[in-house]
């Protein structure tokens, strides 16, 4: 009984330990969100096609996260559809979706998946012509760093 | 401690299980701590558990594996923890048994989590073979029983 008590006390700590240090994105502490094989892809683009897709073709951009992260930052003009909550979230911005212009959906980093079923929701919707800001808000800000430090 | 496994005396059956159930069991549980989100979607995919227990298996169960087959490694603890690989291998198998019988096409996910062949039939055999090493070693090479006299 001991040695077994003394192996899950081990187990608990390296898990805890492993989880904290080495992979913070495995959020123990939320849901186990399957991510099924049959969604659909879209194109993926990178903080030049962003800009460009904004300038050039009108497209609004998506942020797929939790509220609270939108309201603490979020790309200039970015509407607040958290994956989560969409069918609460898109009843409320359903007026400022464009039927004839792009969607742009983003997240956390380049490892999130919420841009991906944000995009797919919207497809089911009736929206066909999106794409997802792979980098999300960690490669928006690198581009604001860069910006910043290649100013005069 | 010592351990209380006859292998200290020289049985090499016993120390071939001891050193190859917790070889198995390292390498297992290394493989799936390296990818925890992919071992959480064969965890998924099993259709056993709730949502929320999910990412508690998926982090700490590998843990559980590799301390338990470290045990054995070291020849530490030897049969509370060969019980333990005893156990675990059981609910492995059964876990694959009833997606078999439901006929769902899943990998076992036992070794390179989210990857791998849908054929549960070559793990269960795999198990079963483990199983039976394990109850080898717990019930064919009995410890010795500790007596007053007996310093061990």
């Amino acid at each position: 009984m001991r040695q077994t008590l003394l192996a899950m006390l081990l187990t608990l700590g390296a898990g805890f330990i492993s989880n904290t240090f080495f992979t913070p994105d495995f959020n123990l502490f939320t849901a186990y969100r399957p991510v099924s094989s049959q969604l659909l892809e879209f194109p993926e683009i990178d903080v030049g096609f962003l800009l460009d897709l904004l300038e050039l073709e009108g497209a609004v951009l998506i942020d797929a996260r939790d509220p609270v992260q939108y309201e603490f930052f979020h790309i200039p003009g970015a509407l607040s559809l958290p994956v989560d909550r969409f069918e609460e979230g898109f009843t409320l911005i359903r007026d400022q979706l464009p039927a004839d212009r792009p969607l742009i959906t983003y997240c956390s980093d380049p490892h999130c998946s919420d841009s991906l079923m944000l995009a797919n929701r919207l497809y089911t919707e009736g929206f066909h012509d999106i794409f997802i800001f792979k980098g999300g808000i960690e490669g928006w800000r690198k581009y604001q760093q860069n910006r910043r430090s290649h100013a005069p | 401690m010592r351990p209380d496994c006859p292998d200290r005396q020289g049985t090499p059956g016993c120390i071939l299980i001891r050193l190859g159930l917790g070889a198995v069991f390292v390498y297992a549980g290394i493989e799936k701590i390296i990818h925890p989100l992919d071992f959480a979607s064969s965890v998924y995919n099993y259709q056993l558990f709730p949502l929320f227990l999910i990412k508690p298996i998926a982090l700490f169960l590998p843990f559980f594996e590799v301390i338990a087959g470290g045990f054995l490694l070291m020849g530490q603890y030897q049969r509370t923890m060969a019980w333990w690989t005893l156990i675990l291998l059981g609910l492995f198998t059964l876990a694959m048994g009833i997606n078999m019988a439901r006929g769902l096409d899943i990998n076992c996910g036992c070794f390179s989590p989210g990857s791998g062949q849908a054929n549960l039939i070559p793990s269960i055999l795999k198990n079963i073979a483990m199983m039976t090493a394990a109850g080898f070693f717990l019930f064919a090479f009995p410890s010795r029983k500790k007596s007053s006299g007996n310093p061990d």
